[in-house]
């Protein structure tokens, strides 16, 4: 039943860019909250019950901002740069497996054997929109914002794909829907424990790290929050964007933030599994819902972490971040993938 | 070399989650409403006797005290028999000043006093500057 | 001439001097408060104690002759307890209520006080409560916080010559007061204000109206008649509150009459003019059609008449005088009263030779008056009917501003700044106290638009003037300084 199935993927296709535009105004709320908590306040709490409608204000106030351009931008440019920042991240959504199956339907919008790889490549245009709007913007801060986000990106995408190469090595396969499947057998089972081989424990352990700490970096979240600043760089790439294309701009960093959080669930943590709530063979609605809520739950608590490591420590010095960057991190996940083949090749050849 | 000490960015977390679940420090203000502690500056307000006059002998202690000069006086002959020198004008203009609270201490009359009113509405500059029957009527 | 040793330094001094004089002239500072340089010693406040070597007791320096080899010393322990004990008893019935007291700031008392006592009184009785009333129009007295010292009642013997004050009662009991019906009303008795040590006696016009920390002192002199008494302007929130005399032992010693010092009002007058018609330009292009003629008082500042008499000088005009004189010479010690009652009349006779009255027939007429009481007298009003053209620069409205075409605001003397030339030549500079009302420009300002010159400022045109007038050769505003200097070929 082709229109059937057709008529199931439109539905989960269209859930998932409702879950990945849906996330970021929850998002917004959160980090305000929970950045007050820190900071022993209250945060936004008058707009609706408990704060909760504040991003309706937020968006309403976007909304009716002057949208302004400066009288030499490049106004091609100008306009497309937030669209290039928000697009991509919602498009990666597309191969997450957010849940087990309902039936026979993949809780996934595409099935798509290389979703990783793709996942990969969508993810890393988002640089082209910071650059581009920094560029557009005929700003030299913006422009040095823009520069700033390109050096940054590219230098830890390195990091992020090795990171992600172990994940694969221990799945043996760039297949989400397989990578998330071999991590259905326990809890040990989990990329980040290894992958079901207690040998590659360290391996797994350090790949999520060096995965997490990417990924902060590709999302310009702090403690490398560089291309925007308001000391140096009076703002950032951003600085000459209003109303909703600085809207954009912003949901497009959470977007991205969600999406990676994903990531690393369906990498490391074992996507939608969860012994003793999920079950792999459990192809009941009940089951899927339930997996689609596990996975959910993992990502809200990347999310946190993301928000929590924001509000802790302080930002890097731009020459720290490389040193750290080229330094630190990728000669270690260097090392890491050689030692997960070392050990892998010790353990039958299977990791 | 730069010092990666993973451990204490552990405990900086650790920090800031206690935070995170601590008390608040937040007054949520109309609702909830601030009393002052004891002793605390606000508002001025001249003091009278048990026979309901004022205090003040227009010395000009608290304008020389004053390090905000907010405090101009007017003196003139006082009706009363029991002393020289009272006040015709007595005007500060509490926008010009920070609260310190020195004309109270340098009042050798124990005229002048700085009540725990903080709360202050005013629509002009000139509802700021308070007279002598406003300082009286407090 | 003995040689005493002050201080272990050897000092000479002039014969039948006291150690006091000695002290005060050899700059070692001795406290006093019955001793006054102008008066006779009378020795009774005993503040003024010093060791000295032939003595085992201290002793009251203003009355103790200096002789040969004398040793004087004026600070150490012995001295400074001394000086506390005089204190402690002057204070047992003083109330020391210096917050109310209009002396404050200024008083010797409040100083000494501060200095030698420690703050705490050993006086446990009931003190003794004094009058507090007026004694004469001006003169008000606080009988508590009087110390007996007679200053007052020496300066209304010796200078003032009348003898109003006496000291009254005994003991703790005694102060000053004046006879019935005969309350202390002569030209000087303000004095008395500025001679006693402590807020006892208090100037009924200044009487609460400034707490003298608060105010800004302008060294100036007394433009009320031709002595030009060097004073203190005091001023506050842009109003002279008082004047009190500087000394100057070449004008008027240490005193000043009533009348200068109270002569201020007509500066905060209701009918003080503060709008200017016309300009100066348009004065100079009326002056210039001829048989012009120029009005000048002797009220004007040195400056001031010198451009004017450049002015006259281009528009060809004749210069006709006002001035004023009223009632006689009078002496009191050094200060002698003048009849002439404006303050430079001296200069304009060296300038423009015998004054000549007001110029009658012109078609045009340009009168310039600063005296504050003359208001168009007869022979100007009638020369103003006649003229088809009039300019006046003037204090204060009257008929003839009415009249005027150009009108041009005057600044009065405390508002400019200028010299004068006394009556004895002595040229002195009169210091701007307060600012002229918003509109009022000072006179040399348009005066030399009226000539068409480069504006400079008053010192600027003395010393123009000083090139040029014989009788100023040699001076400029740093010669002057506070006290004056007398002018040439005199
Ligand atoms: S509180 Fe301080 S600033 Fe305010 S009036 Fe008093 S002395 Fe002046
Ligand atoms: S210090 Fe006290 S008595 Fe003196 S003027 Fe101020 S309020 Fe009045
Ligand atoms: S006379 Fe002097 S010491 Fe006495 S109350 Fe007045 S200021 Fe104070
Ligand atoms: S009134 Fe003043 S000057 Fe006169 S005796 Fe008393 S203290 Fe001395």
């Amino acid at each position: 039943m082709v229109t059937k199935d057709v008529l199931y993927k439109l539905v989960v296709f269209l859930a998932t860019v409702g879950i990945a535009v849906g996330l970021v105004p929850i998002m917004t709320i959160v980090e305000r909250r929970v950045a007050a908590f820190i900071q022993n306040r209250w945060g936004p709490n008058r707009v609706g019950p408990w704060g909760l409608l504040q991003p309706v204000a937020d968006g309403i106030k976007a909304f009716f901002k002057e949208e302004f351009v400066p009288a030499r931008a490049d106004r091609l440019l100008h306009f497309i740069a937030p669209m290039l920042v928000f697009v991509p991240p919602a498009i990666g959504f597309a191969v997450i497996p957010w849940g087990n199956q309902i039936g026979s339907v993949k809780l996934q919008a595409v099935n798509l054997n290389i979703g990783v790889l793709f996942m990969m490549s969508v993810l890393s245009i988002a640089v082209y929109g910071l650059a581009i709007g920094g560029w557009a913007s005929n700003n030299k801060w913006s422009l040095l914002g823009g520069l700033r986000a390109s050096a940054q990106l590219i230098s830890y995408e390195l990091t992020l794909g090795l990171a992600i190469l172990v994940a694969i090595m221990m799945a043996e396969s760039v297949d989400p829907q397989v990578i998330v499947a071999k991590q259905t057998r326990g809890i040990l089972s989990w990329n980040v424990f290894g992958g079901g081989n207690l040998l590659a424990l360290p391996c797994g352990l350090l790949g999520i790290l060096l995965l997490y700490t990417a990924a902060l970096a590709e999302n310009n979240r702090l403690p490398f929050d560089l291309p925007e600043c308001e000391q140096e760089l009076v703002g950032g790439y951003h600085t000459e964007y209003s109303s909703m294309k600085f809207a954009m701009f912003f949901m497009g960093e959470y977007v991205a933030m969600v999406n990676m959080s994903a990531i690393v669930t369906m990498l490391y943590l074992g996507g939608w599994y969860f012994p003793g709530i999920t079950n792999p063979a459990d192809h009941s609605w009940l089951g899927g819902i339930l997996s689609v809520g596990v996975f959910m739950a993992k990502t809200f608590a990347i999310l946190f972490v993301y928000v929590w490591i924001r509000w802790t420590f302080p930002r890097f010095k731009y020459n720290q971040l490389m040193n750290l960057g080229w330094k630190g991190l990728l000669p270690l996940s260097l090392a890491n993938v050689a030692l997960l083949a070392v050990v892998g090749v010790f353990t039958g050849g299977k990791p | 070399m730069t010092n990666y000490n993973i451990g204490s960015l552990f405990k900086g977390m650790f920090r800031t989650f206690q935070h995170l679940v601590g008390k608040k420090a937040t007054l949520e203000y109309p609702e909830e409403k601030y009393i002052p502690r004891k002793g605390y500056r606000g508002e001025h307000r001249l003091k009278k006797d048990e026979q309901g006059r004022m205090k003040c002998v227009a010395c000009f202690m608290c304008a020389t005290a004053c390090p905000a000069e907010c405090i101009r006086i007017v003196a003139g002959p006082s009706p009363w028999p029991d002393r020289d020198k009272i006040p015709v004008s007595f005007e500060i203009d509490l926008l010009k000043c920070i609260y310190c609270g020195m004309c109270e201490e340098a009042c050798p009359c124990d005229a002048i006093e700085l009540t725990p009113t903080f709360t202050q509405i005013a629509t002009t500059r000139e509802e700021k500057i308070y007279d002598l029957q406003k300082l009286m009527n407090r | 001439m003995p040689k005493i040793k002050l201080n272990g330094k050897e000092v000479e001094v002039a014969p039948g001097k006291t150690v006091l004089q000695a002290c005060v002239d050899n700059g070692a500072f001795v406290p006093h408060y019955c001793w006054h340089p102008g008066l006779s010693p009378a020795g009774n406040c005993r503040m003024c104690l010093v060791k000295v070597s032939n003595s085992r007791k201290l002793e009251a320096s203003c009355m103790y002759p200096c002789s040969d080899n004398l040793e004087v010393t004026t600070e150490g322990p012995e001295v400074a307890k001394g000086r506390q004990d005089v204190l402690e008893f002057m204070l047992i019935n003083h109330p020391l209520d210096c917050p109310i007291c209009d002396k404050a700031g200024e008083c010797d008392l409040q100083d000494y006080t501060y200095a030698y006592r420690g703050g705490v009184s050993r006086f446990r009785d009931k003190k003794v409560i004094k009058h507090t009333k007026d004694l004469g129009p001006n003169v008000r007295i606080w009988g508590s916080r009087c110390i007996a010292c007679t200053r007052c009642v020496r300066f209304c013997e010796e200078v003032a010559g009348t003898g109003e004050l006496c000291l009254v009662n005994r003991g703790d009991h005694s102060v000053v007061d004046v006879f019935p019906t005969i309350p202390i009303d002569n030209p000087v008795s303000l004095n008395v204000v500025d001679l006693c040590p402590v807020g006892a006696l208090i100037d009924r016009n200044f009487l609460y109206q400034a707490r003298v920390w608060f105010a800004r002192e302008t060294e100036s002199v007394c433009a009320s008649c031709a002595r030009g008494c060097n004073v203190k302007i005091t001023a506050l929130d842009n109003r002279i509150k008082r004047m009190v005399p500087r000394v100057n032992a070449d004008v008027n010693t240490w005193w000043m009459c009533d009348e200068g010092r109270l002569n201020t009002r007509y500066l905060a007058d209701d009918r003080r003019l503060t709008a200017s018609k016309g300009s100066a330009r348009d004065l100079d292009a009326a002056a210039r059609k001829g048989n012009f003629g120029i009005v000048l008082s002797t009220y004007q500042t040195i400056e001031e008449m010198w451009l004017v008499k450049r002015l006259a000088e281009a528009w060809k005009a004749p210069v006709g005088f006002l001035t004023l004189t009223r009632g006689e010479r009078k002496k009191f010690g050094g200060l002698v009263i003048e009849p002439d009652k404006t303050p430079n009349r001296r200069f304009a006779e060296k300038l423009f030779g015998e004054l000549k009255p007001v110029p009658a027939g012109c078609k045009g007429l340009f009168v310039l008056n600063g005296i504050p009481e003359l208001e168009g007298p007869p022979e100007l009003m009638a020369a103003a009917n006649g003229a088809e053209f009039l300019a006046v620069s003037d204090l204060r409205k009257g008929p003839l501003v009415e009249k005027a075409q150009v009108v041009l605001p005057a600044c009065a003397w405390a508002e400019k700044d200028g010299t004068f030339m006394n009556v004895d030549g002595r040229v002195q500079r009169i210091r701007k106290a307060i600012e002229p009302p918003a509109a009022v420009r000072a006179e040399v300002a348009w005066l030399q638009e009226a000539l068409g010159t480069e504006p400079l400022s008053a010192e600027g045109v003395f010393l123009q003037a000083a090139k040029e007038v014989p009788a100023l050769a040699g001076l400029d505003y740093g010669k002057l300084g506070n006290q004056g200097a007398a002018s040439n070929g005199h």
